[in-house]
C-alpha cells in the first residue's frame, strides 16, 4: 500500500478515536544513589551477573586475564585496543595463550556466511561499556568502528570493561539524559546480566543463547 | 447470527484440568508474584505507569503524525519502510524481500505480530525455511503447536514432552532435564543463526524521532536475528510507535517490571537503521513493515484504548479466566484479558462475539496493566455491541426473561423457589453443575450454587411472620 493512502486512513481514525484523556504527569522521587557502584554491584549479583572493582588500573589486565583463563577459553573476539579504558588487555590475553579473533565481517554473502560459521567456538568476548545503571545493575553497549557487536554475544564468557564514574542511575534517567544515544549507533543494546530463559517449566536456565556468564570490571578513575 | 467453528466454552473445556492448564495456571501466579514484588520496591512505580499511560494514550491521538516522522528517520538512515494494509500484504512484502535476495533460511526473534498475520506459512509456502529461535516458540514449531502465553509461550507443555520432543525431532538422546534441554536448543539453534540469510523480528516499541526499533528479549536470539544475517526485517503493529528516546526509557521502566518482575529484561536492543560503514558487523540491510490489518478500525472507535497495549502479559497472569482455562481457548494468537478485547476489535464480533464474555469483570487485569487500560469497560462496551448486532447468548436472553417472568408473578416466583429446594439433589458439594431442560443453557458455562433447602421468604414468614 502507498504511505499516504495508509497514512490518510490512520489520520481519519484519529479523528473519531474514543481515547481517554491522558493522566497528569506526577513527579518522580529520581533516585540519585549515593554510592552507585555499589547499587550496580548489588543488582548485578541478583540478576547472576558478576561484578569486580579493581583497587587501581593496574590490576584490571591481571584480573581479565585470569577471569578469561578460569573459564578455560583459548580465543577471544574484543572491541579493539583504543575502544576500551584500559590500555594492555589484548596483549595481556595474547601473551596468556589466548587468540583474539579477526571480529570484522566481511560484506559479501559467502565469505561473510564462512566468517560468522567459524566464530562458534569463540569461548570468551571482551569489551568496553558505554554506561551503566545502578538500578538494575545493566551496561551499555554501542557498535560502531573497532566495537563489534558479536563480541558481547556470541561466546559463552562475556567481560565487559566499564568505567566507575560512567554508572548512572536508571534506563529511563540516562535515555532522558542521552537523546542522540540511539541515532549515533546503528545498534544500543542494554545488557543485564547473562542471557537467561524460562521457557521450560519455569526453571531459570543460562546462556541459551547469549552468554552464560558475564563479568563487569568496574575500573576505577584516573 | 454466525457461530464460531468451536468456540470459547468448548475449547475452554476441552483443557479444563488438563496437565497443561495446570503448567500454565501455576506459571500465570508465579509471574504475577514476581511483577507485584517488583513494583512494590520501586518507588516510582506508580507514576511511571501514569507517565507510561499518557505516552501511550497521547501517541494514537497523532498516530498518523508520528508513523510519519518514524518513516523519515528510518529513511534517512539508510532503512527501508513497507506500509502494509492487511496480513497478506505484509507476507507478499517480506516474500518478496527474501526472493530478491535468494533467502533460503530466515531465522525469527519471538514476534506476536507475525503469529497474527501467519508470516511463516506464507514464507514456507515461496520456499524460505524459517526458524523460530526463542526456546519456546521453537519447541511450538518443532511440535506444529500455537503458543499459550504472550510471554511463555510453551507454558503448557512439561519438560517430559519436550525431552520426547527434541529426541523426536533433533535426532537426540532423550532427556527431561531442562539444563540439557537449553544446550540442545542453543546448538542446534546457534549454527542456524550463523548460516541464516534473512533474520525476522517484531518491534517492541519504535521510536519515531530516530527511526530506532527496539527489541526486547531475555535470550539473546532477538540480538543474534538482528545481528548475524545480512538482512533485516522488523514486522510491527502500526501502534508500536514511542515519539521520543526519552518516552522509551519510561516504557523501558515498566514492560520488564509487568512482564517478569525484572528491572530490566536482559537484552534491549535498539535497532537504527543499517550496519553502517566502518561497523564490523551487523546487517547490510534494513527493512520496516508496518502493518495495520484492522488496527485504523479500532483506532476509529469505542476499543481504541487497546492499542495502547505493551504486550507484556500482565493482565493473562492476573486472570482468574486465564489461569483456569489457558491460552489455547481463546482461539486466537492474543489471549487472556487483552485477547478477549483485540481479537473481536480486529478480526470482527461475526466470529468472535464470546470471546468478551470470557471474563467475570473482576478488574485484576485492570490493576495489573502498566498502562492501565480500562480492559473491563472496553469488554462491557463490547458485549453491548455483541448484543446489539443480535450476537447475545442463548443462556443469557433465555435465562433472563425466564427469571424476569417469574420474578414478576409472585405465585410463580415462590413456586420456582421451592422447586429449586429440591434440586438439590442435582448436584454435589454445594454447586450444581447441569440443569435440567432449558435452564442447561445457563450451567453450560457455570456450576450454580445450590439453593436452600428452605427458601429465605419461608423463612422469615416462620420466624419474623405475623
Amino acid at each position: 500500500m502507498e504511505r499516504d493512502a495508509f497514512l490518510d486512513r490512520v489520520r481519519r481514525a484519529t479523528a473519531t478515536a474514543r481515547l481517554p484523556e491522558p493522566p497528569p504527569t506526577l513527579e518522580l522521587t529520581q533516585t540519585e544513589y549515593e554510592d552507585p557502584a555499589e547499587e550496580f554491584t548489588r543488582n548485578l549479583t541478583s540478576v547472576d551477573g558478576i561484578a569486580h572493582a579493581p583497587a587501581t588500573i593496574e590490576d584490571v589486565v591481571p584480573l581479565v586475564v585470569n577471569i578469561v583463563q578460569d573459564a578455560g577459553a583459548t580465543s577471544f573476539l574484543s572491541w579493539d585496543a583504543d575502544e576500551l579504558p584500559v590500555p594492555g588487555v589484548i596483549e595481556g590475553l595474547q601473551a596468556a595463550g589466548c587468540d583474539r579473533r579477526p571480529a570484522v565481517v566481511p560484506l559479501a554473502d559467502a565469505a561473510r556466511r564462512t566468517h560468522q560459521v567459524g566464530y562458534d567456538d569463540v569461548a570468551a568476548g571482551v569489551t568496553g561499556a558505554v554506561a551503566g545503571f545502578a538500578s538494575s545493575g545493566s551496561i551499555v553497549l554501542d557498535t560502531g568502528p573497532g566495537r563489534p557487536r558479536m563480541a558481547s554475544l556470541i561466546p559463552t564468557l562475556h567481560v565487559a570493561l566499564l568505567r566507575r564514574s560512567a554508572i548512572g542511575s536508571s534506563v529511563s534517567v540516562w535515555l532522558a539524559a542521552h537523546p542522540a544515544a540511539a541515532a549515533e549507533t546503528s545498534n544500543l543494546v542494554f545488557v543485564t546480566g547473562p542471557s537467561r530463559t524460562g521457557d521450560i517449566e519455569m526453571q531459570l536456565n543460562l546462556g541459551v543463547h547469549g552468554p552464560r556468564t558475564i563479568h563487569v570490571v568496574l575500573v576505577p578513575d584516573g | 447470527m454466525i457461530e464460531q467453528p468451536v468456540r470459547f466454552l468448548d475449547r475452554a473445556r476441552a483443557k479444563l484440568g488438563t496437565e497443561g492448564v495446570a503448567t500454565v495456571g501455576v506459571a500465570a501466579r508465579r509471574l504475577a508474584g514476581m511483577r507485584e514484588a517488583a513494583f512494590a520496591e520501586f518507588p516510582d512505580g506508580e507514576a511511571m505507569r501514569d507517565r507510561a499511560r499518557a505516552i501511550r494514550l497521547r501517541t494514537l491521538r497523532q498516530l498518523d503524525e508520528h508513523l510519519a516522522a518514524f518513516a523519515d528517520a528510518v529513511a534517512a538512515r539508510g532503512g527501508h519502510v513497507h506500509w502494509a494494509t492487511d496480513g497478506n500484504e505484509a507476507n507478499a512484502i517480506v516474500a518478496a524481500i527474501a526472493s530478491n535476495h535468494d533467502v533460503a533460511t530466515a531465522v525469527k526473534s519471538k514476534s506476536m505480530v507475525t503469529e497474527e498475520i501467519e508470516l511463516n506459512e506464507a514464507l514456507e509456502h515461496h520456499g524460505v525455511h524459517v526458524v523460530e529461535t526463542d526456546l519456546g516458540e521453537f519447541i511450538v514449531q518443532l511440535a506444529g503447536d500455537r503458543p499459550s502465553h504472550i510471554i511463555a509461550p510453551v507454558l503448557h507443555k512439561t519438560r517430559y514432552e519436550i525431552g520426547e520432543l527434541f529426541a523426536a525431532e533433533l535426532g537426540v538422546d532423550y532427556t527431561a532435564d531442562p539444563t540439557e534441554l537449553n544446550a540442545v536448543a542453543r546448538h542446534h539453534l546457534r549454527s542456524v543463526f550463523l548460516r541464516a540469510d534473512m533474520g525476522i523480528s517484531g518491534v517492541n516499541f519504535a521510536v519515531a524521532e530516530t527511526g530506532s526499533v527496539c527489541l526486547v528479549t531475555n535470550e539473546g536470539n532477538g540480538r543474534l536475528a538482528t545481528t548475524a544475517p545480512r538482512i533485516h526485517v522488523a514486522v510491527m503493529g502500526m501502534e508500536r510507535i514511542v515519539p521520543t528516546v526519552a518516552d522509551l526509557g519510561v516504557m523501558l521502566e515498566v514492560l520488564g517490571r509487568s512482564a517478569t518482575g525484572q528491572r530490566l529484561s536482559v537484552y534491549t536492543n535498539i535497532v537504527t537503521g543499517p550496519r553502517r560503514p566502518g561497523d564490523p558487523d551487523g546487517p547490510d540491510e534494513f527493512h520496516v513493515v508496518i502493518l495495520d490489518n484492522g488496527r485504523s478500525g479500532v483506532l476509529a472507535g469505542s476499543s481504541a484504548e487497546i492499542l495502547a497495549c505493551i504486550r507484556c502479559g500482565a493482565c493473562l497472569n492476573v486472570c482468574p479466566v486465564y489461569r483456569e482455562a489457558g491460552g489455547h481457548a481463546y482461539g486466537d494468537v492474543y489471549s487472556g484479558p487483552v485477547g478477549a478485547v483485540l481479537t473481536p476489535a480486529l478480526r470482527g464480533m461475526d466470529d468472535w462475539h464470546d470471546l468478551p464474555y470470557a471474563s467475570s469483570l473482576c478488574g485484576a487485569c485492570k490493576d495489573a496493566c502498566p498502562i492501565r487500560i480500562d480492559i473491563p469497560e472496553l469488554l462491557l462496551d463490547l458485549r453491548a455491541k455483541a448484543t446489539s448486532a443480535g450476537h447475545d447468548d442463548r443462556w443469557l436472553r433465555r435465562g433472563l426473561s425466564a427469571y424476569a417472568a417469574a420474578a414478576t408473578h409472585p405465585a410463580v416466583f415462590r413456586a420456582m423457589l421451592r422447586a429449586g429446594g429440591m434440586a438439590g439433589a442435582l448436584g454435589r458439594e454445594g454447586w450444581i453443575a447441569k440443569l435440567p431442560g432449558k435452564g442447561g443453557s445457563w450451567t453450560d458455562s457455570r456450576d450454580l450454587p445450590k439453593p436452600a433447602r428452605e427458601p429465605f421468604y419461608q423463612w422469615w414468614k416462620r420466624n419474623r411472620g405475623t
